[in-house]
């Protein structure tokens, strides 16, 4: 049983599946890989996830897409627990790890990182914070401290059963950021997603951040609305 | 053609098996995007494709159909636009269960001349001849003008000799982990090399794919797939790929 605890995705990957346990998956494709507001793909974007939640609210999982600002491609492991303090706040307390293998490979550098998770909701308002030692890894390198950390408040709201409207707000900051980026900043969106038939949802959103300054070219950079749309299925073991 | 359309294929064997009840189809289609186009290891899209094959099965083992893809290239492979590819065939299981496998593709790459000025077309055609036994397959593709002129290098020849070996373990039901290895050698593997900067004749791939079958033909996989290449300015990464993927009766 203990071992069951500290090894679930050993187990569950060599077959041996109770019939409670909660593996679920997840792919989906979308027009644009936006991270808190930056375009990561370039164009289009394929993700997909796996993810073991134990009855007692501990959760593990990993999922990968191809990212272009990540060398190539990105997989993200992560861990954590989700759960309520009474009957009304949910909380989720959890630790990521980026993992960009490929960055290395054009001599680019090191750029996976870690970064841990605490977030509190409650009547669809959910606040969540971030923080990364060392953002982006050698994205930051330069002497001084590296960290980077995000703060995200949101709200979403239910139309009907199916139909969702999420608006958010986040604001990212830390001298690793900030190497890594250029500059602190705001991003903003708002997300109409709508369940289907099959677990099949779409969203819709509007992106935006606050960056503006120069890029390597020399050229004006004035960040500016974005659309993206998404589609993507959920399935289970 | 690539890790993606295996996997397809034996989706659609997996859809028909659903379908077992009605006569054999004869045509069978797929669709499906993929976070990245893998050929042989080496990145053909830098970044996520959409691909889609047809393809017409005889009952007497015979087969033609063709599978397109966006492609942009990569490190290594030079390509851009769009890949067609046509591919006609033989296939059929002996008394022992073994299935055999023979035919030819031609790799079609129609807009590697649009932008004018070059003509370093890179569609050329390749043979094949594959076995399977239960999970395991193995497969053998030969082309004597790999990827055309756009590897060429002076007058030198250009044959390519792939091999690969793929053996899936069925975890559960729906469930599948399969590892793949393949060695790719000649002169016309040298020149794409080159091309990239490094003088070797030959290189490794590998991949681990975890496919789960969703339901009504559909299918998600999630990969690592990594070759040995490296030359001067590319050391070739492990790359994280994941697939959702469709497969139909016409």
């Amino acid at each position: 049983m203990l071992l069951r605890k500290l090894f679930p995705a050993v187990l569950l990957a060599i077959g041996s599946l109770p019939a409670q346990a909660a593996v679920t998956g997840q792919v989906g494709a979308a027009s644009d890989y936006l991270f808190r507001g930056l375009d990561y793909s370039s164009g289009m974007l394929v993700q997909g996830g796996l993810q073991y939640a134990a009855p007692n609210g501990a959760y593990s999982g990993a999922n990968m897409r191809n990212c272009s600002s990540c060398g190539g491609s990105e997989a993200r492991l992560y861990a954590g627990w989700a759960g309520k303090l009474g009957q009304v706040v949910g909380v989720d307390a959890g630790v990521q790890y980026y993992l960009y293998s490929e960055s290395e490979q054009n001599n680019n550098g090191h750029l996976s990182y870690l970064e841990t998770h605490l977030g509190a909701n409650a009547y669809g308002l959910s606040a969540d914070f971030y923080y990364a030692p060392s953002y982006r890894g050698a994205a930051s390198v330069g002497g001084g401290n590296r960290d980077g950390y995000y703060a995200a408040l949101s709200y979403r709201y239910a139309i009907d059963t199916s139909l969702h409207l999420t608006g958010h707000f986040g604001y990212s900051w830390g001298d690793g950021l900030e190497q890594a980026v250029g500059d602190k900043y705001s991003d903003y969106s708002v997300t109409l997603s709508k369940q289907l038939d099959n677990d099949f949802a779409m969203q819709v959103a509007v992106v935006d951040t606050d960056l503006k300054g120069f890029l390597p070219s020399g050229a004006k950079y004035d960040d500016k609305p974005k659309v993206v749309v998404g589609l993507n299925k959920q399935f289970s073991f | 053609m690539n890790t993606m359309k295996k996997a397809v294929t034996g989706l659609m064997l997996g859809a028909g098996a659903l379908a077992s009840g009605q006569a054999l189809a004869a045509v069978n289609g797929s669709v499906a995007a993929t976070s990245d186009y893998m050929f042989r290891g080496l990145d053909a899209s830098s970044g996520a494709a959409v691909q889609g094959s047809l393809t017409w099965n005889n009952p007497t083992g015979f087969y033609a159909g063709g599978w397109a893809s966006n492609v942009t290239g990569g490190p290594v492979i030079p390509v851009g636009g769009n890949e067609f590819d046509a591919y006609m065939g033989w296939s059929t299981n002996l008394s022992n269960g073994v299935n055999v496998d023979v035919g030819a593709i031609y790799y079609y790459f129609s807009e590697h001349d649009q932008a004018g000025g070059t003509n370093n077309n890179p569609s050329y055609p390749e043979v094949y001849v594959g076995a399977s036994f239960a999970g395991l397959s193995a497969k053998i593709f030969y082309a004597n003008e790999y990827f055309g002129d756009a590897s060429k290098v002076g007058n030198k020849d250009q044959d390519s000799l792939y091999t690969t070996v793929k053996y899936a373990y069925n975890i559960a039901q729906g469930l599948d982990l399969a590892g793949q290895v393949g060695y790719s050698t000649g002169n016309g593997i040298e020149n794409l090399l080159a091309n990239a900067g490094g003088n070797d004749d030959n290189y490794w791939d590998y991949s681990v794919t975890l496919t789960k079958n969703i339901g009504d033909g559909m299918a998600a996989s999630f990969a690592v797939v990594d070759t040995n290449i490296k030359v001067a300015g590319f050391e070739d990464k492990p790359k994280a790929v994941v697939s959702f993927s469709k497969a139909f009766n016409l």
